[in-house]
């Protein structure tokens, strides 16, 4: 990932849609697959990079540098990806209200292979609860540092420890008993 | 070390090369006499940690960028209409306009001269007026607003020729 150098970040925060792009161009893979891995659905996952780019555009002028630019967009994306499923948690239990209430059912979805690259590391993802999981997805996909991590998502350095050994056990616990052999 | 200490550095802090120096070596001395400890290690690695660091990464979609330089577009058509102000904001564009070494002495100044009107116009009302005023429309003004000494000075001073000017004053 190359780095932006701050005379990019200037001209993009006065309106350079050129360096602008450079910022995308460097930023919108991590980005893209950090969204991909946190919904599972790659159709969100462009929603969310889109949205995370229209945000870094906006706050630029609030980028004091006080942390690298790679994990402030990080923490973007982690956010707007938490609060779609939020957003989409909500939703879901309004329909199914709704259903309950006028006694339709709901049309069961079952994934179909083809339907996404549904691959078997991100079925083990999906297993994992939301703040689990971007702990995974950041240390074991991205390979960042725990110190990182913590930076990110703004919490202790031994809640990132304490997250990452409750999502092994769990995966560990789902690999042992269920039908996935690595 | 025994084994639950030693489980909870092998799924943290070992497989993800954070562990320190101090660490590492007790677990190694663990690890050579615990055999279901070992075996954990290896699947940790194995299970954990391989499967992941060879996950596959997506290349986002062409079609992406232009959908963003689109509502960037968009944004900034809204912003020209709403406010007249071009681009990503106006503190934004004023920002980059003052060059970074003159920033401190430009709020500075904007700070003093802020300080200075605001001053100006919470002086005491006539002061304020009578330092806009001419000499006679201040003491006019003073008359006016019955500042009794000034007006006894001033009728005092007054010569009154005219037999109508005797009536009133």
């Amino acid at each position: 990932m190359p780095e932006i150098s701050d005379l990019i970040i200037e001209r993009a925060c006065s309106g350079d849609r050129k360096a602008f792009e450079e910022i995308y161009r460097a930023h919108s893979g991590m980005v893209y697959n950090v969204a991909f891995r946190m919904t599972g659905h790659l159709e969100t996952a462009g929603e969310i990079t889109q949205d995370v780019f229209m945000a870094v555009f906006r706050k630029l002028a609030q980028f004091r540098g006080q942390s690298k630019l790679k994990t402030w967009i990080y923490r973007i994306t982690v956010n707007t990806a938490l609060n779609l499923r939020r957003r989409e948690a909500v939703e879901k239990e309004r329909l199914r209200a709704y259903a309950v209430e006028k006694k339709v059912l709901e049309p069961q979805v079952t994934p179909q292979p083809g339907d996404e690259p549904f691959d078997r590391v991100q079925e083990l993802m999906m297993f994992l609860p939301p703040e689990q999981r971007v702990c995974m997805l950041l240390r074991s996909i991205e390979q960042l540092g725990y110190q990182e991590i913590a930076d990110i998502l703004e919490i202790n350095i031994n809640t990132v420890r304490t997250r990452l050994k409750r999502a092994r056990e769990s995966l560990f616990a789902k690999l042992r008993g269920g039908t996935h052999e690595l | 070390m025994n084994c639950d200490q030693a489980r909870e550095l092998i799924l943290t802090d070992a497989i993800d090369a954070e562990i320190s120096m101090d660490d590492k070596r007790e677990l190694l001395t663990h690890l050579v006499a615990c055999e279901s400890c070992r075996l954990l290690m290896d699947r940790a690695e194995a299970d954990l940690m391989t499967p992941f660091e060879q996950a596959g990464r997506l290349v986002p979609p062409p079609e992406l960028w232009r959908n963003i330089e689109r509502e960037l577009d968009r944004t900034a058509l809204q912003t020209d209409s709403e406010t007249g102000v071009a681009g990503p904001g106006f503190f934004a564009r004023l920002r980059h306009l003052i060059p970074q070494a003159v920033r401190p002495f430009a709020l500075a100044t904007a700070v003093l001269l802020i300080a200075a009107l605001f001053s100006f116009y919470h002086q005491e009302p006539p002061m304020r007026t009578a330092a806009r005023l001419s000499p006679a429309a201040s003491a006019l003004m003073l008359i006016c607003e019955r500042d009794s000494a000034f007006e006894e000075a001033l009728v005092r001073n007054i010569q009154f020729d005219t037999p109508i000017e005797k009536l009133f004053f």
